[in-house]
């Protein structure tokens, strides 16, 4: 019984040991990203899309860092016919968007000495944006600029305390005013969620 | 370089590069068909046309061949000729009086890359009738020049054409020539859908 007793204070007492917050933190996240605005262009959900992340805690619940983030959406559209008062075109194309951010973070931890760590999170920055129409061999599109904001909720768990690393779990919405009056966009929506890796006192 | 900084460049450039645009592969299935007409001309009163068979006008910045000549171009040739013949008018040859000269073009190996727009300059050269740079459609293909290859067709008006050059009334370019499958057969099923998507030549 002592015996079981010791045993139980070591995993407990270890379990809150190996969840001692950490100063620096890198992320890396696959996303997937869903558009919320102009769905003509581009309209399915995406796989394809990545965030890296740096932060330094700057108390005992806040860290603030950089990061970087990316999201292609795609959209196929088959051949069809397309009048204008001075001719026609027929073609089939692809419509792209690659939207590029470059974001300062700060992110609230709700605990300090947990295996499992929920946070939220808000950046703001620059987004790069952009939109293109590829048919055939040919392609036209617009490359813009924009402010860009990310709120972000996540948690992130770190199943073996030997490790200085931990999964990450999160959603993310995406607003940028990276306009494009030739394509139709006032602005680029995207809601989403990530998978990723935390790298621990990095 | 520690690795940390070499695992930062890594994912820096794995994000940066990944799939950003389709597959070459993806996209040339099909030639992209563009049509426009001088929406002036009263293509009701073109009875004949004049256009050369079997070879057509050649453009290229790695040959000096001025014409073509072969199964390929012998094919478009004739399909065009079924299309305007289709459409209602009449071939006579080379040099007699006709209502409307028919120029088809290659341009090849030349960095071509086409936008569409409701409207502005357009410069060209080569075909036999008219001959002239540059011109200015109601709309149409902005073209500037990579390595691809364009078919261009063209009407030019030399029944109302007075003291000056033939002024263009129809033209369509297809493409690419060079990247897409099967080029013969999408050919010859682009040269009829120009015809298709102008339903104002038939007579």
């Amino acid at each position: 019984m002592r015996r079981l007793v010791l045993l139980l204070l070591f995993v407990i007492v270890s379990g809150s040991a190996s969840a001692q917050f950490y100063d620096k933190m890198f992320f890396v996240g696959w996303n997937v990203n869903s558009p919320l605005v102009n769905k003509d262009f581009v309209g399915k959900s995406s796989t394809r899309g990545a965030r890296l992340g740096y932060r330094e805690l700057v108390s005992e619940k806040i860290a603030v860092g950089v990061d970087v983030t990316w999201a292609t959406f795609d959209d196929y559209t088959p051949r069809q016919t397309y009048y204008s008062p001075s001719g026609a075109i027929t073609t089939d194309y692809t419509n792209y968007s690659n939207n590029y951010g470059a974001l300062l973070t700060g992110d609230y931890y709700f605990f300090t000495e947990k295996k499992v760590m929920p946070y939220v999170g808000l950046g703001a920055g620059l987004a790069y944006n952009t939109y293109k129409v590829y048919y055939n061999v040919y392609a036209s599109g617009d490359n813009v600029f924009g402010f860009l904001a990310r709120p972000q909720a996540g948690v992130w768990v770190k199943f073996n305390e030997r490790k200085n690393w931990a999964f990450n779990a999160g959603v993310h919405f995406d607003f940028s005013t990276a306009r494009s009056k030739d394509f139709g966009y006032r602005n680029f929506m995207n809601a989403g969620f990530e998978l990723g890796l935390v790298f621990l006192d990095w | 370089m520690s690795m940390k900084k070499s695992f930062i460049i890594l994912a820096l450039a794995g994000l940066l590069g990944c799939g950003t645009q389709p597959q070459l592969s993806e996209i040339v299935n099909d030639m992209v068909v563009i049509t426009n007409f001088d929406s002036n001309a009263d293509f009701s009163q073109f009875t004949t046309y004049s256009m050369m068979i079997d070879t057509v006008w050649f453009v290229s910045n790695t040959s000096n061949d001025d014409v073509l000549l072969n199964d390929y171009t012998k094919m478009i040739t004739a399909r065009v000729k079924q299309n305007i013949d289709q459409s209602g008018r009449t071939l006579v040859g080379i040099g007699d009086p006709a209502d409307i000269g028919v120029n088809v073009v290659i341009y090849n190996d030349l960095s071509i890359s086409q936008t569409y727009y409701p409207g502005y300059g357009y410069p060209y050269g080569g075909g036999f009738y008219g001959g002239y740079y540059g011109g200015y459609y109601g709309g149409g293909v902005q073209t500037s020049f990579n390595q691809q290859a364009v078919l261009m067709i063209e009407f030019v008006d030399l029944k109302n054409k007075g003291a000056g050059d033939p002024v263009s009334i129809w033209t369509t370019n297809i493409g690419d020539l060079v990247n897409s499958y099967d080029t013969s057969t999408k050919t010859r099923e682009a040269i009829d859908q120009a015809f298709v998507q102008s339903p104002y030549l038939n007579r």
